[in-house]
């Protein structure tokens, strides 16, 4: 599993890479919480599009970050997996929760686009 | 069945592993179980389809089966036959006091609210039948068969 982050003005972009699964899942959920606690920006954008595979212990550790930092008034925003990591995204009707984008870039222009 | 007939099957090719109930043990499964369910023509999907569902069962031994003496033990079997592939994934710890509440989406006995209850839900949605055996302190077997849509197709 790779974790890297850029912070931009007023958005800070985390962007998972690899497994993230029953193995991984609790070493994810401590880095990406470390990163957004340490960054002063509002907005977050999870950027899972190079993840490879994901199961219901990587799918808990996502909605749980999604839910915590939403609770820290972060703005959160997704940009999902492909292929069946991204089934398993979609059958938590993750949508429902949380704004998805189909790349990083749109999630970036969404995100800027709603404060104008 | 005749005799030649289960001397035929016993060629079929089988895989046994057995394992400590610890999280690498899941990893280490799905990728030698879809490995092995490759001889079968599988698009790349269904093998990623079969590698959540084995890691969901390979997980819950992890998680749930040995809460005071892990890691237990885990058995992985897998087969192919009649065109599918069959995966057995047992171990001998808790097991399961009500079997279809826990198949419930959703439903999660852990305290942890990073877990969602999807495992059973995954091992269903990706797989064509899914079978769980269990006994409260005995242990539990999850049954799983999965077969190539293409070869499903091409007998209709
Ligand atoms: N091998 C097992 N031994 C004992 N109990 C099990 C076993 N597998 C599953 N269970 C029970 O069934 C419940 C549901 O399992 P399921 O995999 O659907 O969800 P979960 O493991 O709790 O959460 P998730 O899989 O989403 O991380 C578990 O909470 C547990 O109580
Ligand atoms: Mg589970």
């Amino acid at each position: 599993m790779q974790i890297t982050r850029q912070e931009r003005v007023g958005t800070l972009v985390v962007r998972v890479g690899g497994e993230l699964d029953v193995r991984t899942a609790g070493a994810f959920r401590d880095k990406v919480d470390e990163l957004v606690a340490a960054s002063a920006q509002q907005r977050v954008v999870l950027n899972l599009s190079r993840v490879t595979f994901l199961d219901s212990t990587g799918l808990g550790a996502i909605l749980g970050r999604v839910r915590r930092w939403k609770e820290r008034d972060r703005q959160v925003v997704l940009v999902p997996p492909s292929g069946v990591a991204r089934t398993v995204l979609d059958m938590a009707a993750l949508g429902r929760t949380v704004a998805v984008y189909p790349s990083e870039r749109a999630a970036l222009g969404e995100v800027a686009g709603i404060d104008g | 069945m005749a005799d030649g007939a289960r001397a035929v099957m016993s060629m079929d090719p089988w895989l046994e592993m057995a394992l400590p109930s610890l999280p690498e043990s899941a990893e280490i499964c799905r990728v030698t179980v879809a490995v092995f369910a490759a001889a079968l023509p599988f698009t790349l999907d269904e093998l990623e389809q079969l590698k959540v569902a084995v890691a969901e069962a390979v997980g819950n031994c992890a998680l749930h089966a040995y809460p005071t003496r892990a890691p237990g033990r885990v058995q992985v079997r897998a087969r192919l036959e009649a065109g599918g592939v069959v995966v057995e994934v047992q171990d001998w710890g808790v097991g399961i006091a009500d079997i279809a509440l826990a198949r419930q989406p959703d439903y999660t006995t852990s305290p942890d609210p990073d877990h969602v209850g999807m495992g059973f839900t995954f091992m269903e949605q990706f797989t064509d039948q899914l079978e769980v055996e269990s006994v409260p302190g005995r242990g539990t077997l999850v049954r799983m068969r999965k077969e190539p849509a293409a070869a499903a197709r091409d007998r209709r």
